[in-house]
């Protein structure tokens, strides 16, 4: 490569900040030293092209040393805060380093080519982290950008720095095609990319497999997506939207937990009215279950049904997961074995004195469970019951000191002081959690159910009915049952200032029902696009089962169809034959590329041979000779000079000097 | 109106161009492009600053000649009728008789056109294209060869009125005369007064030579890849984006017609890319338009002929 012009400013600029934004995502996920140091040597470029500081190159080799020392303290760094693991972590952490120094060492054009295409793929490496739709869109811009700088680079200086932006923008949308097709046809990879962990197993909210009073509570505030719903045609009604998630138990007297699964298959349930045919979408939440409506009917592959009927994972629900399940809001669940209603009896001894006390006392006065039900429905109605998201802390026994003392609670507690109510006075009941609700999205069609939608009920069995859903909340706070969730936090919390305006509240919720429906499209079928959904795809193509080797044979093929139609365009149209004369000149000038004089494609015969004249002066009678005799036969169709023209050419034979 | 051979024609038109360069010093190729102009039958726009030459060009020109000459001074308050020709009653005959204009010559010199308002420009460049005016009715033919040589100076000064891209187009060339070389000034300043030189000037050219070369113009041969290298150029310079727009078919025939007389100056029956190559930059020069302003149609023109190879 011949010495190439150094680096203009505006170029280093372009490059410094299209390779800063690809790396501005990294920074806080990196040690705090390689930011910095990146900084660093971004400055340290800028300003030696403003001549303030001295660059390290082969004139200033103190500065070339320092820089080496730094490269290698920076690379001790890294393996020694990632310990040695050379993961995706260390492996992005490194890169960022070499593209900082990189930078520092920015001097010919080919420099700027190499970081733009590395920052390329630093852009890449940020989806290892998030896929989420801003993200994308950040990167997409990025990669206009270092688009438009390499644009920017290759275009005459005329062309403006807009111009240079709306031809990447160009670029990057006649691209879009091909992404589409690779995006589809590509060998998807069943799991993540190399064992990358997802974003989604870290900070997992959810409801757990236990449940502690104050547990739901935290939750009720989350505004986080736990799952979506969308409904195969019908929907139910909205007082229906029982989302069953762990069923619990056990308890200690605190707290609930679910308690080993039976072995037995679990009670058949007999459905009537429509069965809901739905899709659910959950979000990722280390946990085993799996949220489904009252009372499935169906199973799916991805769980088992466990003894109360909920639908349970085979493995922990790491990344989100889709299912299509069947369910009926109308039906009965009859059987209960003998080992199910012991444990739906069991309570721990000596536990809430006060409460077997008063349900004895109920139990005395009539003991058929209906009426024992309504008078326990009928306590919590009463006036000094209250549902609160923010309870007073319960001392002692916690089911005593609510029922007895601060009767101010939310789902769990009334839920949990119903079951043991119930148990005392000898009725098998069992604690449900799961979500109760969802707002439903009229954009897509779907339900969106938040963690603060997050609910815990009751179940009783009475004999002939089988097990009936109680919901002690809706005794005391019915609009939580009917409304939702929202009208309490948002009473209790910072909306308050939208409930006061009906508009800005509607605007509020449809633009939240915009996003959470591009949020959910995108990761249905951008994110959500794995093995299965593109064999299901390439097979309504009628593309069946092709292995990823076919698939890459396709891949190729529908890339290169183009390709070569574009080539055989290109290379039909212009190039019309050679003339005689012009295979005569073309030899002619053959014979004096390899003595090192090469004829510029835009030079004219005639000013070619007076440039040799001027420099190879021996040559000059010979090519000026040539020159006006091909100009004759190729410009002046003087046919009869063409044998000159080839007598000469033939006898013409340059000398190295 | 036989045609000459081309070295005929060459030898005859390098006497004319050796005769001027006894009294322009120094600037043969601003010579030769206006030769080249005037024997292709077009219009040449000298621009340049006041000072270095263009009035002694045209009057070399009209007297070697020996073709009628005047000169056109253009100010704001120049009138159509000031160029054309007025008429004016006679008391004699009881009529009105019509006093030709300065337009009526074969070298004009119309200097500082663009101090002239449009009406007067658009008259005067009317009479170019037409090759007659007309007054009252009636048309009058103006001599030949009619040859204009407009001089403007720079754009950027107070009180001008630029031409327009249309009137632009009227004029096959566009010249520059620049500052003199150090030795061509040097001799140039120890010479005779320049007045007294063209005084002594003798046609060396006749009236009959001249349109015989003009009719050799049409004879020049033209090949088929020469017309591709042509239309390649002008093909590129509508797509390039450092323009607004690119050349108009009425400039692909100016630069061909150009080209031919330009390879009659060197003695060649047919045209090589060498000869659109010469007179390209001063053909197209004044008919781009370019989206920044930064740049200069000079340079987008050189860079446009680095560009596009020879085929």
């Amino acid at each position: 490569m011949t010495a190439a012009a150094p680096l203009g400013r505006a170029q280093l600029w372009w490059v410094i900040a299209v390779v800063s934004l690809a790396v501005a995502p990294h920074a806080p996920r990196l040690p705090l030293a390689l930011p910095l140091c990146f900084v660093a040597f971004a400055g340290w470029r800028m300003l030696g092209a403003y001549g303030r500081v001295a660059l390290p190159d082969a004139a200033n080799r103190a500065l070339w040393w320092l820089l080496q020392g730094v490269a290698v303290l920076t690379f001790a760094l890294i393996y020694d805060h990632y310990q040695g693991q050379l993961g995706r972590d260390a492996g992005v952490a490194l890169l960022t380093t070499l593209l900082g120094l990189k930078l520092v060492e920015l001097r010919t054009p080919r420099d700027f080519y190499v970081t733009c295409l590395l920052t390329y793929f630093l852009v890449a490496t940020n989806f290892f982290f998030s896929q989420a739709i801003p993200t994308a869109l950040y990167l997409l811009g990025v990669t206009v950008l270092t688009t438009a700088a390499l644009a920017r680079a290759n275009t005459p200086p005329g062309v403006s720095g807009p111009a240079c932006g709306w031809l990447a923008v160009r670029m990057v949308a006649e691209s879009v095609p091909l992404m589409i097709v690779c995006f589809v046809i590509f060998p998807r990879l069943p799991g993540p990319l190399w064992g990358v962990p997802t974003d989604s197993s870290q900070a997992i909210t959810g409801l757990s497999d236990e449940m502690t009073i104050g547990r739901i509570a935290r939750l009720g505030t989350s505004d986080e997506v736990a799952f979506r719903v969308d409904f195969d045609g019908v929907r139910p009604r909205a007082r229906y939207l029982y989302w069953r998630g762990p069923v619990l138990w056990q308890t200690d007297g605190r707290t609930w937990r679910a308690g080993p699964q039976a072995l037995s298959e679990p009670p058949p349930v007999i459905a009537r009215g429509t069965r809901y045919r739905y899709e659910v979408s959950l979000e990722a939440h280390g946990q085993r279950w799996l949220p489904a409506l009252d009372a499935l009917t169906s199973t799916s592959a991805v769980g088992s049904l466990g003894r109360a009927r909920e639908l349970i994972s085979t493995q922990l629900v790491k990344r989100p997961v889709r299912y299509t399940v069947e369910s009926a809001v109308d039906y009965s669940i009859l059987e209960i074995s003998p080992a199910d209603r012991a444990a739906a009896l069991a309570l721990p001894p000596g536990a809430h004195p006060k409460t077997r006390a008063l349900a004895q006392s109920w139990r005395t006065r009539d003991p058929a469970p209906g009426v024992l039900i309504d008078t326990a429905l009928a306590l919590f109605a009463q006036d000094p019951f209250t549902y609160t998201l923010l309870p007073p802390l319960l001392k002692g026994d916690p089911i005593d000191g609510f029922l007895f003392a601060t009767r101010a609670g939310f789902c769990e507690h009334f839920a949990a002081a119903f079951v043991v109510l119930m148990r005392a006075a000898g009725v098998p009941a069992r604690v449900v959690t799961g979500y109760q609700g969802g707002e439903y999205n009229s954009l897509s069609d779907y339900f969106l159910v938040r963690q603060s939608d997050a609910h815990a009920w009751a179940e009783v069995y009475l004999a002939p009915r089988g097990w009936v859903r109680v919901d002690p909340t809706a005794a005391v706070a019915p609009e939580r049952v009917s409304l939702g969730i929202g009208s309490f936090t948002e009473r209790d919390g910072a909306l308050r200032l939208l409930d006061d305006k009906g508009m800005a509240m509607a605007l509020w919720r449809s633009t939240r029902q915009l996003w959470d429906s591009a949020n959910y499209q995108w990761s249905r079928w951008v994110l959500g696009y794995d093995v299965e959904r593109q064999r299901g795809l390439l097979e309504s193509l009628g593309l069946q089962d092709l292995s990823p080797a076919a698939l890459a044979a396709w891949l190729g093929g529908l890339m290169s169809v183009p390709l070569v139609v574009l080539a055989l365009l290109v290379l039909r149209s212009p190039a019309p034959r050679k003339t005689p004369a012009g295979r005569a000149y073309a030899r002619f000038c053959q014979r004096l590329a390899r003595v090192g004089l090469v004829r510029a494609p835009h030079e004219g015969p005639l000013e070619f041979a007076e440039r040799i004249a001027l420099t190879h002066p021996d040559l000059a009678l010979q090519t000026r000779h040539i020159a006006q005799l091909y100009a004759l036969v190729h410009y002046g169709d003087r046919g009869a000079a063409l044998h000159g023209l080839v007598q000469a050419v033939r006898d013409f034979r340059p000398r190295r000097r | 109106m036989t045609a000459l051979s081309p070295a005929t024609a060459r030898d005859q038109m390098q006497r004319l161009i050796d005769a001027v360069g006894q009294v322009l010093v120094g600037k043969t190729h601003a010579i030769e492009l206006a030769l080249t102009g005037l024997v292709a039958g077009g219009h040449l726009l000298l621009e340049d600053l006041p000072g270095v030459g263009k009035t002694t060009l045209a009057l070399a020109l009209a007297r070697l000649l020996g073709l009628s000459y005047q000169r056109l001074q253009c100010t704001s308050d120049l009138l159509p009728a000031d160029v054309i020709g007025v008429s004016v009653y006679d008391r004699r005959d009881g009529s009105f008789r019509f006093h030709q204009g300065p337009v009526f010559t074969q070298i004009l010199l119309a200097d500082e056109i663009n101090r002239a308002t449009p009406r007067a420009q658009s008259a005067l460049l009317e009479a170019m294209e037409e090759r007659q005016v007309s007054v009252e009715g009636r048309t009058l033919a103006l001599p030949s060869p009619f040859f204009v040589l407009a001089t403007q100076n720079p754009l950027e000064q107070v009180g001008t009125y630029p031409l327009p891209e249309s009137q632009l187009d009227r004029f096959l060339m566009r010249v520059s005369l620049g500052y003199p070389a150090r030795a061509a000034e040097r001799e140039l300043l120890r010479g005779r007064d320049r007045r007294e030189l063209l005084s002594e000037l003798t046609p060396v050219l006749s009236l009959e030579v001249l349109q015989q070369l003009q009719a050799s113009v049409a004879t020049v041969h033209v090949s088929e890849p020469w017309l591709d290298y042509l239309q390649h150029l002008i093909a590129r310079t509508r797509e390039l984006p450092t323009l607004v727009h690119g050349l108009s078919p009425r400039a692909g025939l100016a630069v061909q017609s150009a080209a031919r007389a330009w390879a009659l100056l060197h003695g060649r029956g047919h045209v090589v890319p060498e000869d659109l190559k010469a007179v390209f930059p001063a053909v197209v020069g004044h008919r781009l338009r370019l989206r920044n302003d930064a740049d200069s149609a000079a340079s987008v023109v050189a860079a446009l002929l680095r560009e596009v190879p020879v085929p």
